[in-house]
């Protein structure tokens, strides 16, 4: 592989790391935060840390589908639309099961696991789809 | 729609990272077209007859026309 071949593929990752360690740093803030902060009530800087997590994330991919050409654009959507399916079939079944049940309801952290389940489907995609054409 | 990629890229003695390099592409991409999984964009499908020196009809191939002029060659041998 030339030198210039990997400055291309350095073009596309080198938008990556701003938004990268922003979100390990606001993770481990959080996690922080969540172990030294208050029990028993709603931790916020805890809880606005984690809910900036998806939107750093959003933001990075933004970044990686600017920079990429118009076949790594096709990859990453499908990844994107293959999570988007499944998250939201996820959603609708768990909502059919909690109203179907009187009383219950759907643990937070069903939801969370879903949320991260579809996060980590995402990047099992795109990375399976990406290693194949570097494989063939 | 077909294309003569990999033959054209044999010709001219290129690697597949070296036309990604001259087309600003990743090499994905030019796996992608050569194996068929992705047509291009008319912009980088130029680009790319331009790079072989060849008009884009002789790199990419529409499936339709191939068939069309299979039928005018089976029908003047009959």
């Amino acid at each position: 592989m030339s030198k210039k071949h990997l400055s291309q593929q350095k073009h596309v990752w080198a938008g990556q790391w701003p938004y990268l360690t922003a979100t390990v740093f606001a993770s481990v803030l959080a996690v922080l935060l969540l172990f030294t902060g208050p029990k028993g009530q709603v931790n916020l800087p805890a809880t606005s840390l984690l809910a900036a997590l998806p939107i750093i994330d959003a933001l990075r991919q933004l970044q990686l589908y600017r920079r990429s050409d118009e076949y790594q654009r096709t990859v990453l959507l499908k990844s994107v639309a293959l999570t988007a399916l499944l998250i939201m079939a996820a959603l609708l079944i768990v909502a059919l099961v909690a109203a179907a049940s009187v009383s219950e309801q759907v643990a937070p952290l069903t939801l969370i696991a879903i949320y991260l389940g579809g996060y980590a489907l995402f990047l099992l995609t795109h990375w399976a789809l990406t290693r194949q054409d570097a494989q063939e | 729609v077909k294309n003569r990629l990999r033959v054209l890229r044999a010709i001219h003695d290129l690697t597949q990272a070296e036309l990604a390099e001259r087309l600003q592409v990743s090499r994905q991409t030019i796996n992608a077209l050569e194996t068929g999984r992705y047509d291009p964009s008319l912009p980088l499908a130029f680009r790319l007859a331009r790079v072989f020196g060849v008009p884009v009809e002789e790199v990419f191939q529409d499936d339709a026309s191939q068939d069309k002029t299979r039928l005018r060659i089976n029908s003047r041998q009959h």
